[in-house]
C-alpha cells in the first residue's frame, strides 16, 4: 500500500514536469475566466464554472500550485489503475512508471496536468469510462474513487457530459447488436450498467448546476451585455475556429501572459504573494510551444495504430481488442466534436491522443494469457 | 611484467587524456571558453588584481589566474576537464569491476559530455563544474574502501578546492555527510553501509574535510584583505529568494507599522531582480555589507512565525521540484562589457578569437544538446525507480544510486531555497545521474563475462580425460 501511494506520488510528480520547467502552473486563455470564478463563485457571465469550484477546492485559497498536483494525482491515479486492472501482474508497477515518463517527457500527458484549464478532465474521464467499462474483479474502495473521479471529471465541462452520453450510447448500440466482436461478458454487462449510473449522476449534477446559473453558455449573450459589438465577436469566434481547427492534432502553443491583463488582475487578486513567481516565469516573457512532443506524439499515435491493425487478429485477446476500439472511438469523437465545435470545444484531439499510446503499451506489456481469446 | 604496467599505465593515461580532450568539447564547439554574464569578468579581474567581492569567494578568480598561467584561458578549461577526467576515473576504477571498466569510463564520458551538460561545464569559465567534483570526491572518500595514499591525497586536495571555490559547496558537504550520518540511524541503512565497509570516521573526515576548506578560503579572504570569512552573501540571496517567493511582501505589509525597517520605505516597489538591479533597495541603502544585519533581523522574523513558515516550506519544495526540472542551457548569451573589457585587459593575445568565437557572434545554439538531455534524465530516472523499486541491487550498488540521487536532490533543494530557481545551478549535476546506472551496467556486465569464462573452464575441466587408473 505504502509502496502504491509512493508510486502514484513519483508519477505525480513526473505528470507536474511542465510547469515546473515554465517555473509556474501554464496558463491559457480560459485560465483567467476559470480563477475569477473559482472565488466568486460564477464567471463573468455568471455561469458556474465546475472546474473554478474545483480551483477553489483544490487550491484551499492558498496555492495555485496546489491545483496542479491536484489534477496530476487524479492522472497518475487513474493511469495506476487501469495498469492494475488491465495488466496485473508483477511488473504493472515498473510498466505503469515507463509509460508516464513516456507521456510527461515526450507526449501531452503533462502539458494537460501542468495547464490551469479543464482540459485534463477528458482524459481522465475517458480512462474512468473505460475503467468502469473493462476492468474485472474491481475492488469496492477503487470502484468508489473510480466513480467519484468520473463524476467529478464529467461535471468539468458539458462537452464531456456530451461525450460521456455518446459513448454510453456507442456501449448500448455494442450491447444490443449481435456482432461478436462486440459482445458483453456477464461482468460486463453489470459495469454497463454501472456507466449508466455514472452517466446518469453527472447529468443530474450538471443539471443542478444549469438550475442555478440559468444557461449551459451564455458566453455570447454575456459578452453582448458587456458591450462587445456583435461583428467583433462573430469576429472572434471565427478566428477561434480557424486557428483551432488548423491544429487539430498539434499540441497548442501557449503564449505569453505578460500582456494578458485579466489572467494578471486575476491573478494578482487571487494568488498575491504568488504573482512574482508568475512574472518569473518562462511563459510571463515568451510563448511556449511543444513541436517536439507534438512530432513524438504524431509519430507513436500513428505506430500504435499501425501496431494494432496489422496484429493477427487471432493473436489479441478479445477484451483487448475492444479497448482498443474503446479508446479509438473516444479519440474519433473528440476529432469530430472539434471540428465541428471548435470554439465551444476546450479540448483538443491533441490532447487525449496519448491514450492510444497507453493501448500498445498494454498490448506489448500483457502478461495475462488466461483472458479469452477470438 | 614492467612492460606489461607500463602498457596498463599509457592506457590508462591516454583514457583519462582523451576523456578530458572530450569533455572540452563545447568550449572547441565555441572555439573559446563559454563565459557567463558579468560573473566570469569579475573572476579574472579578482584572480589577477586580488580585488574581494562581497558576493562571492576570490578562490575561483585565483584558480583561473593560476590555471591560466597568465598566457590563455584554454589552460583553464584543460585543467577543468584534466580534474573531472580524474575523478571520473577514479570513480570506475574503485566502485566499478576491475575488468572492461576504461572501455565503460570512455563510453560514459563520451555521453556526458556529447549529450548532456559535462562538458559544457567544464568548458565554462565558472567554478560550477566544481560542483559535481565536490559530489565525486565525497562519493570516493566514502565508498572506495582501497585507495592509495596517493589517490587519497590527490582526491582530498580537489575536494578542499572545490568546495572553497563556491559558497553552496561548503552546505553541499555537510548536508550529505549530516545525511549519511542520519541515515545510520537505520537498520537497513546501516546493513548497506556495512556491506560497503563506510564507517563513521569517514563521514566525519567529509565533514572535516569541509570545514577545512571553509577555514582556507576564510584564511585567503583575510590575506587579500578581507575578514574571516570566504563571503556575505548567504543572508542576501537568501533575502532575495524569500523576495521572489512573495513572503518578503506580505511579511512587509504587515510588520511595516511596528518597525523601522529601511525596506519598509521600498515595499511598493521592490523589483523581482533584487539582487542586481540598480532600483533595488539593497544598491539604493548602501549596498550587501550595510544591509546585512537588517535583512537577516528579517530572515530571523519570518522563520519565526509559522504562518511565514509554513509559506516558505511550502515553496522550498516546490522550488526543489522546478530546480530539479530546470537543467535547459538557456544562460548563454552574448558577453557583457565586463567580461569583454577583463579578457582584453588580461590576455590581449586572445582577445580576437575570444570576439569571433560563436558565444560573441551570437551562434550558440543547444536546441539538440537539450533535447538529448532530456532524454536522458528521463531515461536515468526510470532507470533509478525500476532498479531502486525492482532491481536485485547489491547494497553496496543500492546506496550509490541513493547518494548520487539525494546529493543531485539536495543540490536542487540548496541552490532554490537560498538563492533561486536558475536552470544553471542544475546543469552542474544533472548528468552525475548517469553515473551510478553506468557501474551497476558495469558491474552486471563483468559479471556476466566472469561467468562463461567459468563455465567455459568448467567445461573444459569435465571434458578432461580422467588419466588416473
Amino acid at each position: 500500500m505504502v509502496k502504491n501511494i509512493i508510486i502514484v506520488s513519483l508519477g505525480t510528480v513526473i505528470l507536474c514536469f511542465n510547469s515546473f520547467y515554465n517555473k509556474f502552473p501554464l496558463l491559457n486563455e480560459n485560465s483567467a475566466t476559470f480563477i475569477e470564478s473559482a472565488f466568486n463563485l460564477m464567471n463573468q457571465c455568471q455561469v458556474i464554472e465546475t472546474y473554478g469550484f474545483f480551483i477553489r477546492q483544490a487550491s484551499l485559497s492558498f496555492s495555485i500550485w496546489l491545483v496542479v498536483i491536484a489534477q496530476a494525482f487524479t492522472l497518475s491515479l487513474m493511469i495506476f489503475y487501469c495498469f492494475k486492472y488491465f495488466l496485473g501482474g508483477k511488473l504493472f508497477k515498473t510498466r505503469y512508471l515507463a509509460f508516464v515518463f513516456f507521456i510527461s517527457f515526450f507526449m501531452s500527458a503533462s502539458i494537460g496536468a501542468s495547464t490551469i484549464g479543464n482540459a485534463l478532465f477528458l482524459n481522465t474521464s475517458i480512462l474512468c469510462l473505460s475503467l468502469v467499462v473493462f476492468a474485472q474483479n474491481l475492488s469496492t474502495r477503487d470502484l468508489y474513487i473510480i466513480f467519484v473521479v468520473g463524476l467529478v471529471s464529467l461535471c468539468m465541462d458539458f462537452i464531456n457530459i456530451l461525450f460521456s452520453l455518446s459513448v454510453l450510447l456507442i456501449l448500448i448500440f455494442a450491447k444490443v447488436s449481435k456482432f461478436h466482436l462486440l459482445t458483453f461478458y456477464d461482468g460486463e454487462q453489470r459495469n454497463l450498467a454501472r456507466v449508466s449510473l455514472l452517466v446518469a449522476a453527472s447529468v443530474l449534477t450538471f443539471g443542478s448546476m444549469f438550475f442555478f446559473s440559468n444557461s449551459f453558455d451564455r458566453r455570447n449573450e454575456c459578452a453582448l451585455s458587456l458591450g462587445q459589438k456583435p461583428t467583433e465577436l462573430a469576429a472572434k469566434n471565427n478566428a477561434q475556429d480557424t486557428n483551432r481547427s488548423g491544429n487539430l492534432f498539434l499540441i497548442e502553443q501557449y503564449p505569453p501572459t505578460a500582456k494578458d491583463t485579466r489572467l494578471q488582475e486575476s491573478l494578482r487578486s487571487w494568488f498575491a504573494w504568488e504573482f512574482r513567481e508568475n512574472m518569473l516565469s518562462h511563459q510571463y516573457r515568451r510563448s511556449i510551444s511543444f513541436k517536439g512532443s507534438s512530432i513524438i506524439q504524431i509519430i507513436s499515435a500513428v505506430i500504435c495504430v499501425l501496431f494494432i491493425a496489422t496484429r493477427s487478429r487471432t493473436r489479441q485477446p478479445a477484451w483487448y481488442l475492444r479497448f482498443f476500439l474503446f479508446y479509438a472511438a473516444c479519440f474519433l469523437l473528440c476529432v469530430v466534436v472539434a471540428f465541428l465545435l471548435p470554439a465551444k470545444f476546450s479540448n483538443s484531439p491533441s490532447q487525449i491522443m496519448w491514450l492510444l499510446a497507453q493501448t500498445a503499451f498494454l498490448y506489448v506489456a500483457n502478461n495475462q494469457p488466461n483472458r479469452q481469446y477470438i | 611484467m614492467a612492460i606489461s604496467a607500463l602498457k596498463y599505465r599509457f592506457w590508462h593515461l591516454t583514457a583519462i587524456l582523451i576523456c578530458a580532450l572530450l569533455l572540452c568539447a563545447v568550449a572547441l564547439y565555441n572555439s573559446f571558453p563559454l563565459t557567463f554574464n558579468s560573473d566570469t569578468g569579475v573572476y579574472i579581474n579578482s584572480g589577477f588584481t586580488g580585488e574581494l567581492r562581497e558576493d562571492r569567494p576570490i578562490i575561483y578568480g585565483l584558480f583561473l589566474a593560476a590555471a591560466s598561467l597568465d598566457k590563455s584561458l584554454w589552460g583553464v578549461v584543460l585543467c577543468q576537464s584534466l580534474i573531472l577526467s580524474l575523478l571520473i576515473y577514479y570513480v570506475f576504477r574503485y566502485m566499478g569491476d576491475r575488468l572492461n571498466f576504461l572501455w565503460f569510463y570512455v563510453s560514459f564520458v563520451f555521453v556526458a559530455a556529447l549529450f548532456m551538460s559535462a562538458s559544457f561545464e567544464a568548458s565554462w569559465l565558472m567554478p560550477d563544474v566544481f560542483t559535481s567534483c565536490t559530489i565525486l570526491c565525497i562519493a570516493l572518500l566514502l565508498f572506495c574502501n582501497k585507495l592509495k595514499a596517493r589517490d587519497f591525497a590527490v582526491i582530498s586536495a580537489i575536494d578542499i578546492l572545490s568546495i572553497a571555490v563556491h559558497n553552496s559547496h561548503f552546505y553541499i558537504s555537510i548536508i550529505l555527510g549530516l545525511a549519511i550520518l542520519v541515515g545510520h540511524q537505520f537498520g537497513n541503512m546501516r546493513e548497506a553501509y556495512a556491506a560497503m565497509g563506510l564507517r563513521i570516521k569517514r563521514v566525519l573526515l567529509i565533514i572535516a574535510l569541509a570545514l577545512l576548506s571553509s577555514i582556507s578560503g576564510a584564511a585567503v579572504n583575510k590575506y587579500y584583505g578581507g575578514d574571516w570569512r570566504s563571503s556575505h552573501g548567504g543572508v542576501i540571496f537568501l533575502l532575495s529568494n524569500l523576495v521572489e517567493m512573495g513572503v518578503v511582501d506580505s511579511y512587509l505589509n504587515e510588520s511595516c507599522e511596528r518597525t523601522n525597517y529601511s525596506l519598509c520605505s521600498f515595499r511598493d516597489s521592490i523589483p523581482n531582480d533584487f539582487l542586481w538591479s540598480e532600483k533595488s533597495p539593497l544598491n539604493k541603502t548602501g549596498g550587501w555589507a550595510a544591509n546585512e544585519a537588517e535583512y537577516w533581523r528579517i530572515e530571523k522574523d519570518i522563520l519565526s512565525t509559522p504562518k511565514y513558515l509554513i509559506k516558505v516550506l511550502f515553496k522550498s519544495v516546490i522550488y526543489t521540484f522546478k530546480q530539479f526540472f530546470n537543467y535547459d542551457f538557456n544562460h548563454i548569451r552574448k558577453p557583457t562589457v565586463l567580461v569583454r573589457a577583463s579578457i582584453r585587459d588580461h590576455f590581449p593575445d586572445e582577445y580576437n578569437s575570444y570576439v569571433s568565437s560563436k558565444q560573441c557572434t551570437n551562434k550558440m545554439s543547444f536546441g539538440l544538446l537539450n533535447y538529448s538531455q532530456n532524454i536522458l534524465v528521463a531515461l536515468s530516472l526510470f532507470l533509478y525507480t525500476v532498479l531502486l523499486f525492482y532491481g536485485e541491487l547489491k547494497p553496496e550498488v543500492r546506496l550509490f544510486f541513493v547518494f548520487f540521487i539525494t546529493a543531485v536532490v539536495f543540490n536542487a533543494w540548496l541552490c532554490s531555497t537560498f538563492s533561486g530557481v536558475y536552470s544553471r545551478y542544475q546543469t552542474r549535476v544533472t548528468w552525475l545521474m548517469l553515473l551510478p546506472v553506468f557501474i551497476h551496467f558495469q558491474k552486471e556486465f563483468s559479471l556476466t563475462i566472469q561467468k562463461r569464462i567459468y563455465l567455459k573452464i568448467g567445461r573444459l575441466v569435465s571434458n578432461k580425460p580422467n588419466r588416473r587408473p
